[in-house]
């Protein structure tokens, strides 16, 4: 399922004193089973922008499409709950959004709001606590009493039980230590490689961002100002520092070490591996643009 | 050395049916020193955070600051003057209305007078280049700007050490870093004691000393150069290394023939250029 | 946002603003006690004065201040008809079917009114020219002889400041939830009034795991930066009480004086 929005534009407590447009006339399009990052600093309107990909935020001026649905300004829709079926939404910190007695139940709760037979929802939930690598021996625990990477999971799972066709991470890995990083992240990619999930990620971490993405969405000041393959939006480093942005940091590495060799490094390196060729090059060649 | 923080054989547990959090640990900060504790999320490095202020009692072993006994409740609240800490939320430990109050919350709580503060105020929030934001509330504030605000309430206190403890790990790059930079002039420039608690190796690389926890126990320490040489353990209980050092390790591989000093990427950048030059 | 500016605060430069905290409350006090010694059109009219006055040295926009009571306009309107309807005695007025309105009724249902829209401003005026902060630090100097009877007055107070630093906190919280239920199809904003029903608990477990969290570390972090109670404690926010205080009291007594004087 496509997503695209055309000059979309929303404004925050429109017609008081504490009007602020948060998103100014962005266009853009997400293909069906792509990965998607979204980048920018704080409050550069990149949350604004993936609320408005299930309809969580209304656009003020605009209109998106997700697949067969139409949202457009000042207009009511009534398909916002198929919407939030197919577009699944993990928040910043998800745990927070526990409430359940059991994790069963929790996880349970999404697929059964949206219509699913309990029976099937029992299923699917278990699935994806499976999915998620919780083992069954939590299940009917309280999420309270799991740890903070373990209510993660359940939250995660608590979403794709529903079984999205689109899945919106914000910061998805925020406060987790560098394995609960890595098993998480292997998650996604996992889902969106097997499952041909479209995958949505806001991030902070520009590593993560070229390492995992089709796409990437540089917003700015409520402007998405690049929207390009990681190859391509992460060389134009000199624009990204402009607006706060770092590149990743094995271009970082070899930009400063290309300078000490009096040279300019340009070209896109995301990984280690790659990272060291570059430099035996640089060795080699006593020049950077090799 | 004088010893600001002495720990001898430390051990702790939430109660007698629980399994031990922290065991027979023991170390010691030197004045001036920036010490890192690193280890994953549950390695009991926050939990002997709070034991270094008193907020834990533990069952085994002492825990002296600046010579007293937490244990000892007639100076306890001079330890955690001597003790500040700086927590993991940037938003559960702004008490004060605006930056100012939050600033002096400590400074009451210990009785200063008031003209004393007014002074130490202001010295405060020019350390932590907050000065414009006075009468600032909390909630417009960044959470980079806020945590700025906790150390500023805890240099006010002229304290011996000071404690993040997390205290980066729910800030953007750009809060980190501000963070970060911040600690280290007043580490270098002051010779302020410095105590960081941190799963990111990364910010570990710049301490004098680093103590690898896991399960409890304190399983390596020593300068970031000798804990470094172990990548492999470091691996093993969850952790990541350090770009330069992954870096360094791959490029030895293919046979370019660095030291095993390199930890930062300044100084891998600075020997592969030595190395050029003698190529 | 509600349009409503009761419990605002506007930071302004005026006369009303620079008062002491601890002499605006008094006077608000007097105030809504001397309000009730009014009974006839010269004493409603001065407190209507005195009003009008206070607003005008507040510096505060007349129609900022009628936009932002608008809605609490209708209560006031509300009284008036049922004061309208209820008080006999007099000549009559208007006659509809059984609908009967003397001119005592008429009469009565303006001086209540009055009443009523008077003391709504003083109040409002005072959120209006006094911070949060400056209101308890006030409340707590004030109620501070209580402590001899062991009422926790200091306490009381920070509790107080915390809840009102929390505020905007725990509603960015709420909306969070709010969010990221309605995303896993539970939402409270809109859909049937038992669909939003439902939408409650999944709404307020949350936020209140989240606020008794939020509770432990916070009192964590207060003893680590040796809160102790109010024993050993000094203030950095000093209170002054100046001529103006004096003026302003002065003001009040006057009032009352003349509202003894010319009442019938």
């Amino acid at each position: 399922m496509d997503i695209t929005f055309s000059h979309v534009s929303y404004v925050y407590h429109a017609k008081t004193p504490f009007e602020r447009r948060a998103m100014d006339d962005v266009s853009l399009r997400i293909p069906s089973g792509s990965f998607t990052s979204v980048v920018g600093h704080t409050g550069s309107g990149k949350s604004t922008l993936v609320q408005h990909m299930n309809g969580l935020l209304k656009p003020s001026k605009g209109a998106i499409t997700a697949g067969d649905i139409t949202i457009r300004a000042n207009e009511k829709n009534t398909k916002l709950r198929t919407l939030r079926e197919k577009v699944g939404f993990v928040f910043q910190y998800p745990e927070h959004q526990l409430f359940e007695e059991t994790v069963i139940k929790d996880v349970v709760f999404g697929p059964v709001n949206f219509g699913v037979p309990e029976a099937e929802a029992a299923k699917r939930a278990e699935e994806s606590l499976r999915l998620v690598g919780l083992p069954p021996e939590y299940w009917n625990r309280s999420p309270f009493d799991l740890s903070g990477g373990q209510m993660r999971r359940v939250a995660i799972a608590g979403v794709l039980a529903v079984q999205p066709e689109v899945l919106i991470l914000d910061e998805p890995t925020a406060g987790l230590d560098p394995r609960g990083r890595k098993e998480i992240l292997g998650l996604f990619d996992e889902l969106h490689r097997k499952g041909n999930m479209t995958m949505i990620m806001v991030t902070h971490n520009m590593g993560d961002a070229a390492r995992y993405s089709d796409q990437v969405i540089v917003m700015n000041d409520g402007h998405l100002v690049m929207a390009d393959k990681p190859e391509k939006v992460f060389v134009r480093k000199n624009e990204l520092r402009e607006i706060g942005l770092d590149i990743p940091e094995p271009m970082i590495f070899l930009d400063d070490l290309s300078e000490k060799f009096g040279g300019e490094y340009t070209d896109p390196v995301f990984t280690i591996e790659k990272t060291a060729d570059a430099v035996v090059r640089i060795l080699n060649g006593g020049r950077a643009n090799v | 050395m004088e010893k600001v923080i002495d720990v001898q054989e430390l051990s702790y547990r939430y109660s007698e049916d629980h399994p031990w959090v922290l065991q027979d640990i023991s170390f010691s900060v030197d004045r001036g020193e920036w010490l890192a504790i690193v280890g994953h999320n549950g390695s009991g490095k926050s939990t002997l955070a709070k034991c270094l202020n008193g907020l834990i009692i533990p069952q085994k072993g002492t825990v002296r600051v600046g010579g007293y006994d937490t244990k000892d409740e007639k100076t306890i609240w001079d330890v955690r003057r001597m003790v500040g800490m700086v927590f993991q939320n940037p938003d559960n430990q702004f008490v004060g209305a605006t930056v100012q109050d939050d600033v002096a919350f400590g400074m009451e709580n210990h009785g200063l007078p008031r003209e004393e503060m007014s002074r130490r105020l202001s010295d405060a929030l020019h350390v932590v280049k907050m000065d414009k934001f006075r009468n600032i509330e909390p909630h417009r504030l960044s959470g980079g700007q806020k945590q700025r605000v906790a150390i500023a309430g805890i240099l006010a206190l002229q304290p011996l050490v000071v404690i993040l403890d997390e205290a980066t790990s729910m800030l953007d790059p750009q809060g980190r870093k501000d963070i970060i930079q911040t600690m280290r002039t007043l580490n270098r420039e002051r010779g302020l004691t410095v105590l960081s608690i941190t799963h990111d190796l990364e910010e570990a690389i710049h301490a004098d000393r680093i103590i690898v926890m896991n399960q409890g126990r304190i399983i390596r320490s020593g300068t970031p150069y000798d804990v470094f040489q172990e990548t492999e353990t470091l691996e093993q209980i969850g952790l990541d290394l350090p770009f330069a050092v992954k870096l360094r390790k791959v490029l030895t591989e293919k046979g370019v023939p660095l030291s095993e000093n390199v930890l930062s990427k300044e100084e891998l950048v600075n020997e592969l250029w030595t190395l050029h030059s003698h190529m | 946002m509600f349009n409503l500016v009761i419990g605002q605060y506007v930071p302004l430069e005026s006369y009303v603003h620079k008062l002491d905290p601890r002499a605006k409350l008094i006077s608000v006090l007097l105030f809504v006690v001397i309000v009730f010694l009014a009974n006839n059109w010269p004493t409603y009219g001065l407190l209507i004065l005195f009003c009008l006055a206070a607003i005008r040295f507040s510096k505060m926009s007349f129609r900022f201040i009628y936009r932002g009571l608008r809605s609490i306009l209708i209560i006031v309107l509300l009284t008036f008809i049922l004061n309208l309807f209820i008080t006999t005695g007099g000549p009559l007025l208007f006659e509809f079917g059984w609908f009967h309105i003397y001119l005592n009724g008429f009469v009565q249902a303006v001086f209540i009114s009055i009443r009523l829209l008077v003391l709504i401003l003083v109040t409002t005026l005072l959120t209006l020219t006094t911070s949060p902060i400056e209101i308890t630090d006030g409340l707590e100097i004030l109620l501070s002889p209580l402590k001899k009877i062991k009422l926790p007055v200091h306490e009381f107070a920070l509790m107080m400041t915390i809840s009102l630093r929390f505020i905007p906190t725990l509603l960015e919280e709420t909306e969070k939830i709010i969010k990221a239920q309605a995303a896993r199809g539970s939402d409270i904003t809109s859909g049937s009034l038992s669909a939003r029903f439902r939408a409650v608990v999944p709404l307020l477990v949350p936020l209140f795991v989240g606020a008794f969290k939020r509770a432990e570390d916070l009192a964590m972090a207060m003893e680590a930066r040796g809160y102790h109670g109010e024993e050993g404690r000094t203030r950095l926010r000093k209170l002054v009480w100046t001529w103006r205080d004096h003026v302003l009291l002065i003001l009040i007594l006057l009032l009352t004086v003349l509202l003894i004087l010319i009442r019938s």
